[in-house]
């Protein structure tokens, strides 16, 4: 097994040299008058439709394609190799055309989602890790739901028993939204977040001020909240996972279109770029 | 988290399948049902579970993980006694991404084709805006793009899908013939390889080669890409795409290009000037004179084409006399039409009348004149050669042949006469252009000159011609006549040909002619003739003074000026007169550009490339020593394409198709300042008056961070300016 260290090594090395290569070529190429509009335009199209073709490798895991992993690895350092493959054939400054513009912002687009996603996948999962209990996704409603209704017994349980409402109006006026309320998407990327921590510090205090009993249900409250703060953490995490591919994929096979479409008209307009 | 939220195993949890297309509406509350949608999103949920018969009695199904088996079990009906309230069932998230995508493809197709298929979508289609140059072309794609024929797009619009046809580019820019060919031209030198090549360079060459001249010819857009916007300059070329091509590669400007050949900024000069003899000399003894470039080079502000001034403005100060011929020892004009000397004695001893003839002829032994000579019709060979041998004075050998030749001359002669002072111009013209074409600009010879001579000289020249035309010999012999218009005049009294006007004309002024008193006038010291250079000039001194002593009788003062006081003398500002000297028809210069003189030169230019019989009158007019000293500053006198070429025309820099210089920004806003700052006097150079110029002149300026020293600063890609 190679480790993961060695292996991006491997593939930003590759990829680098590559890039260089290219950019030798295309000097070398521009300088002794021949145009690479055509070579490098379609050589980024088809790079594009190999790098799409992870998607297809993911929906049939049994065929015999070799591991996901590899295919991922070559997404990555394909997908960064075609930025500079993108440069070659387009230049740096943004086009004028409007449907090169329209293609130009396409790749832009999907360039930049997909390093985005590359980011938070490096980022977010460790981070999941670190906070303890790895729930699914598709539970984390449930499991609000379910932290909400014992916060909800906790109180009238308080109430009850000390004949008291501090406790109960606490949780009714201050803490129950905070525990029905949905995640905050941002919150992964330590965006915000100060309301959250202003009522955690205020439980804490009222832990401290209130009587043994009271105490102990509110200090149960506040374990309530923690976990539920967690939960939420993991919840954007993994919705931040999910929501940059809505960007990506999309953006992806709309460049495909209108990059095939623009490829078509400046073939036959006499390989104009 | 120290709270454990989640449970595994089939009793605990459920199994999450993330990749279904629906999900319970109630799962975003946190409480899904246990059934779930089925596949195609219907909610099918009645209770917490399906009861399960047993016999007779139902049981609660409820899955574990939903809390198992309830207490209260089934409704006698089999029903579940927790209903569930149907949901709205919900799109996973993955069936979410998958619908963005199916519907982001179909809107991008379906953008496509809307835009693609909309008739005013060229600005859609277009790769960008146009440069500036060609900004006009914006709405007419069909301009550059040539429709191609059958293809699928061609039902929208085909020109906005056509090819760009180069051959639609050179509609609009002419390049020349071979406006395709690399550099625009026929055929490139091969020079022989440096060997130095530039590292950079020569790793380039062995990854991709070098363009060879198919590539570049025949498609202009290898080096012009068009739809870059207006601001982009499409004439651009970097120096390492120029030098691609090229055999020997050099890094810069400052490193590795070539020294200027000696011969690379000389070219032909029709108009020539010693820089060095006027400053030296003819300016020295001048002292209002002082070399100055811009005397006499000018630049045009608007081109940066250094010009010349006008011969006003730089040479009449000093040369204007001397054109008019003052001080010229051989004469101010030149003869035209002149009767040239014969032994009439000898033809009439032999029986060969002539008819009139200046008698005097035979003594100021002169020839036919090179215009006589070349209006001389059909005149064969040997008459020719025997009427430029000078054999015609003396015919007191000659055998029967030559006097036959030579009568015959004569009258030839007689005949171009008549000719002349009878039709005028159109005879002249006529002489001139046989075949009509228009060219016959020296026809302006004044007729009314010809008459005056013809009437004094010859005055029963029509009378003569008559008779010959009828065989008819007069029974006496006739006297040879006098030359003199007074004698002239009272013989032609009778003939309705030339009336008494023309002897009355001013040509023939008695002023100029007679002996009256009025004419020792001349002689007065105070007199302006006398005064003039041409008395100044020391040979017409020494003449002045040898003749002086040579006739110091006092009763021979009269024939002195006579002999002074020449008709040319009386047209000292130029234009026509008789010359009894050599019983001519003469034209003296009137100056710079005479017309006569200009129509003369160029007329007899393009003719002696045609016929050599114009080579002597061309050499007559614009030989060295004519009159006028044309040739003198024309020095390179001739026809190119049929065309005079006076003077070089003034030239935007060297004489190098691809080379291009412009004076402006060298004189008006650099260091250079004056312009022996690349200019160097040296005497015997060869450019002329001045030391080639170097490389290192303009390395000063054009290098990094000063000035601009790419190859398209000096050089251009065309042969010629496509807009010329």
């Amino acid at each position: 097994m190679i480790r993961f260290r060695t292996r991006r090594q491997v593939g930003l090395l590759v990829a680098i040299a590559l890039s260089a290569l290219l950019l030798i070529w295309h000097s070398a190429m521009r300088s002794s008058l021949r145009s690479t509009d055509v070579l490098t335009g379609v050589g980024l199209l088809a790079l594009v439709l190999l790098l799409t073709s992870l998607n297809v490798r993911k929906k049939v895991p049994t065929a015999p394609l070799g591991p996901v992993a590899w295919w991922m690895q070559f997404h990555i350092y394909g997908g960064l190799f075609s930025g500079v493959l993108f440069l070659a054939h387009a230049g740096a400054g943004a086009p004028s055309g409007l449907i090169e513009i329209w293609v130009w912002a396409l790749f832009v687009l999907v360039f930049l989602s997909g390093l985005a996603g590359l980011g938070l996948s490096r980022l977010l999962p460790a981070r999941l890790t670190a906070g303890g209990e790895e729930v699914i996704y598709e539970r984390i409603p449930a499991h609000r739901r379910k932290l909400l209704e014992e916060a909800d017994a906790l109180a009238t349980a308080a109430a009850a028993q000390s004949g008291e409402s501090v406790v109960a109006d606490f949780h009714a006026h201050r803490l129950r939204s905070f525990l029905a309320a949905r995640p905050r998407l941002l919150r992964p990327l330590r965006l915000g977040g100060h309301r959250r921590r202003a009522l955690l510090q205020e439980l804490d205090a009222q832990v401290r001020s209130l009587g043994k009993s009271d105490s102990r249900q509110m200090n149960e409250l506040a374990r309530i909240a923690r976990v539920k703060d967690d939960l939420d953490l993991a919840a954007a995490s993994q919705m931040l996972l999910r929501l940059w591919l809505f960007v990506h994929i999309p953006a992806t096979y709309a460049l495909i279109i209108v990059g095939a479409a623009h490829g078509f008209i400046a073939l036959r307009s006499g390989g104009l770029s | 988290m120290n709270l454990r939220l989640q449970q595994f195993g089939h009793a605990q949890s459920a199994y999450e399948r993330p990749e279904q297309r629906w999900v319970c509406g109630w799962a975003a509350e946190g409480k899904p049902c246990p059934h779930g949608p089925d596949v195609k999103g219907r909610c099918h949920a009645s209770g917490e579970c399906h009861p399960v018969r047993q016999g007779d009695r139902w049981r609660c199904a409820r899955r574990p993980d939903f809390g198992g088996p309830c207490e209260s079990g089934p409704l006698p009906d089999g029903t579940c006694c927790n209903p569930i309230p149907v949901c709205q069932p919900r799109r996973s998230q993955r069936s979410r991404r998958g619908a963005l995508v199916v519907w982001t493809c179909l809107a991008t197709l379906g953008a496509l084709v809307a835009i693609l298929a909309a008739p005013n979508s060229r600005s859609f289609v277009s790769a960008g805006p146009l440069s500036s140059s060609h900004a006009f072309l914006a709405n007419d794609c069909a301009q550059c793009h040539t429709t191609r024929d059958g293809g699928p797009l061609d039902a929208f619009d085909g020109a906005r899908f056509g090819v760009v046809d180069a051959d639609r580019c050179l509609e609009c820019h002419d390049l020349g013939d071979h406006a395709l060919m690399p550099h625009s031209v026929a055929e490139l030198p091969s020079p022989e390889p440096s060997g130095d090549t530039p590292a950079i360079m020569a790793l380039q060459a062995a990854l991709v080669g070098s363009p060879d001249a198919q590539q570049v010819a025949g498609d202009c857009m290898t080096c012009h890409q068009e739809h870059h916007g207006s601001a982009v300059d499409i004439a651009h070329l970097t120096s390492r795409q120029c030098q691609s091509c090229h055999t020997n590669q050099f890094n810069s400007f400052e490193d590795g290009h070539p020294e200027f050949s000696d011969d690379a900024w000389a070219r032909e000069r029709a108009l020539s000037y010693d820089h060095h003899s006027h400053e030296t000399d003819h300016f020295q003894r001048s002292p209002e004179h002082a070399l100055s470039c811009a005397a006499c080079h000018v630049m045009n502000e608007q081109t940066g084409v250094m010009t010349l001034a006008s011969f006003d403005q730089m040479c009449a100060a000093c040369h204007d006399d001397q054109i008019r011929g003052a001080g010229r020892v051989a004469g101010a004009g030149f003869s035209i039409l002149n009767l040239p000397a014969i032994d009439v004695r000898s033809l009439e001893d032999t029986d060969r009348w002539i008819g009139d003839w200046p008698a005097d002829s035979a003594f100021v032994e002169t020839g036919a004149s090179e215009f006589t000579m070349a209006l001389l019709e059909g005149l064969d060979a040997a008459s020719v050669n025997l009427a430029r041998s000078g054999d015609l004075v003396d015919l007191s050998d000659a055998d029967d042949d030559a006097l036959d030749r030579a009568a015959d001359f004569a009258w030839r002669v007689k005949e171009l006469w008549f000719d002349l002072a009878s039709k005028g111009g159109p005879a002249l013209a006529e002489r001139l252009d046989p075949d009509g074409s228009g060219d016959d600009a020296p026809a302006r010879v004044s007729a009314e000159a010809v008459r005056a001579a013809a009437d004094a000289w010859m005055p029963n020249l029509r009378r003569d011609l008559a008779m010959r035309a009828a065989g008819v010999t007069p029974e006496a012999e006739p006297e040879p006549v006098d030359s003199s218009p007074a004698s002239a005049t009272p013989q032609s009294e009778d003939d309705d040909l030339f009336d008494d006007d023309l002897l009355d004309d001013d040509l023939l002024d008695d002023d100029l002619l007679a002996d009256d008193d009025e004419d020792t006038d001349l002689l007065d010291e105070d007199d302006d003739l006398l005064g003039d250079d041409l008395l100044g000039d020391d040979l017409l001194d020494d003449e002045l003074d040898e003749a002086s002593e040579e006739e110091t009788e006092p009763g021979d003062e009269l024939s002195v000026p006579q002999w002074m006081l020449s008709a040319e003398d009386d047209v000292p500002g130029g234009g026509w007169y008789l010359s009894e000297d050599d019983f001519s028809v003469r034209h003296r210069p009137t100056g710079h550009s005479d017309e006569f003189m200009r129509a003369v030169i160029e007329w007899s230019s393009r003719r002696t490339s045609e016929d050599d019989a114009w080579s002597g009158l061309f050499l007559q007019v614009a030989g060295e020593g004519a009159p006028g000293a044309c040739a003198k500053c024309h020095s390179a006198l001739g026809t190119t394409d049929g065309e005079m070429v006076w003077t070089t025309p003034p030239s935007a820099g060297p004489e190098h198709g691809l080379l291009r210089f412009s004076h402006a920004p060298h004189v008006s806003g650099s260091t250079i300042g004056s312009c022996d700052g690349c200019h160097v006097p040296s005497r015997g150079a060869s450019n002329g008056d001045f030391r080639p110029i170097r490389i290192a002149s303009c390395l000063d300026c054009h290098r990094p961070g000063r000035s601009s020293s790419t190859c398209l600063t000096c050089h251009s890609y065309h042969s010629r300016t496509p807009w010329e």
